[in-house]
């Protein structure tokens, strides 16, 4: 077992946890740090600080997969997957969907072949919902985002290859 | 003012309009064009919401292509919103114009009750250059959903009589007014002022429910320059709102 990287590894465990921590402390939501090669980034959707009674109409159906309430780091270390040539970014800011609706079947998944203008996911501003197509046919390689994350103009979301 | 209003396509019946909108976009189709049906089979709002979609009510899309909006692109939820406001503006006896409003994004309501609402959807197109957009539409006008468990109404309960067809000639207008004015997004600080205008008292009591079970509790603050709803919580933290469902709860 090489001790190094173990120990490398839990110390970017470490990181993660402690900014993830800030996070919650400064009700930021979201925190990069770039350190010596390694760049992290931990985000939140809006967090939830009180449950008020239940909104007086039936919510959205309840079968959406976990968000990514809890601060998840991204996978921005390492030989950064988001330059790779192949990357589809992100034309808005918005909040990103891997579902048409809260319920459905993922556009793609890892491994998924998809043809030219097939939609990967959905990108929702100011309820606006702007599907992004694929850019060009392919395997999916990548998905650098969880269902109902904040992301960024540019931001990389999906690999093809 | 009037202007030469942009053409329209009329079925009898669809699946939904924003769908039927979507589709002709898809196939190379780059608008201005209203898509407008008597009937939808499986109309739709936000997160896979049902429409519900009765005879004698207007349903209707608007597919366009933006070609210089790009980030901005979701203004349009906005500027469908105060065009929507405008043109039932327009039909209501003066007694009653006060109570129509919008609530953040783009519903417009009669009071509290919902009257119609605006599904904005757009998606790039592989080697296409420009984003299709397409703004569908629904307004209540003889009828309205009752057991949603929220306030609803329609034209017709507040004494309004008009037709679906002749609605949409009056929303085609105001919309490519608004349009024009917003300009893919140069001239938002006017369409941001109008919506202000016309989206309730600063200080009202707001709910907004975010999915995924969060609910946030707060006063109505304004908007800020992009448009983003400004809640703020008793302690007088004001937070931005992109997404989520509001509720009025004052």
């Amino acid at each position: 077992m090489a001790n190094d990287e173990a120990e490398k590894g839990g110390g970017e465990q470490k990181l993660i946890r402690d900014l993830a921590e800030i996070l919650n402390a400064t009700g930021l939501s979201e925190i990069e740090l770039e350190k010596s090669g390694l760049k992290i980034r931990v985000a939140k959707t809006v967090s939830v600080t009180t449950v008020a009674a239940a909104p007086a109409y039936a919510p959205a159906p309840v079968a959406a997969p976990a968000a990514a309430t809890a601060a998840a780091p991204a996978p921005a270390a390492g030989a950064d997957v988001s330059k790779h040539p192949g990357a589809v970014k992100s034309p808005m800011v918005g909040t990103a969907y891997r579902a048409p609706e809260p319920g459905a079947a993922n556009f793609i998944e890892i491994g998924s072949k998809v043809a030219q203008g097939d939609p990967l996911l959905i990108i929702e501003a100011m309820k606006t919902m702007n599907q992004i197509p694929a850019p060009r046919a392919g395997t999916v390689t990548a998905i650098l985002f969880e269902n109902g994350q904040p992301v960024e103009y540019g931001e990389a979301l999906v690999v093809i290859e | 003012m009037t202007r030469a209003a942009y053409p329209i396509l009329g079925f009898a019946e669809l699946d939904s309009t924003n769908a039927e909108a979507m589709r002709r976009a898809v196939a190379g189709e780059r608008g201005p064009l209203w898509i407008v049906a008597d009937r939808q089979s499986a109309g739709r709002g936000r997160s896979g919401r049902t429409w519900a979609s009765n005879d004698g009510n207007l349903f209707a899309s608007l597919l366009l292509t933006l070609e210089r909006a790009g980030p901005r692109a979701y203004q349009l939820s906005l500027v469908a919103g105060v065009a929507l406001h405008a043109a039932l503006g327009q039909q209501m006896p003066d007694a009653t114009r006060p109570a129509l409003r919008l609530k953040w994004p783009n519903d417009v309501l009669i009071g509290s009750a919902k009257v119609a609402g605006i599904l904005v959807e757009s998606s790039t197109r592989p080697g296409v250059p420009g984003l299709a957009s397409v703004i569908g539409v629904g307004v209540n006008l003889t009828s309205h959903p009752v057991d949603l468990g929220r306030a609803a109404t329609d034209l017709s309960a507040h004494g309004v009589t008009i037709s679906a067809r002749n609605l949409l000639d009056r929303v085609s207008i105001d919309l490519a007014r608004w349009l024009e004015i917003w300009d893919e997004g140069t001239g938002f600080d006017a369409v941001r002022e109008d919506w202000v205008a016309h989206g309730g008292a600063i200080g009202e009591r707001l709910c907004v429910n975010t999915g995924a079970g969060g609910v946030l509790s707060g006063r109505y603050h304004g908007l800020d320059g992009d448009g983003a709803l400004l809640l703020a919580d008793d302690a007088g933290n004001v937070r931005r709102i992109s997404y989520g469902d509001v509720t009025l709860t004052g």
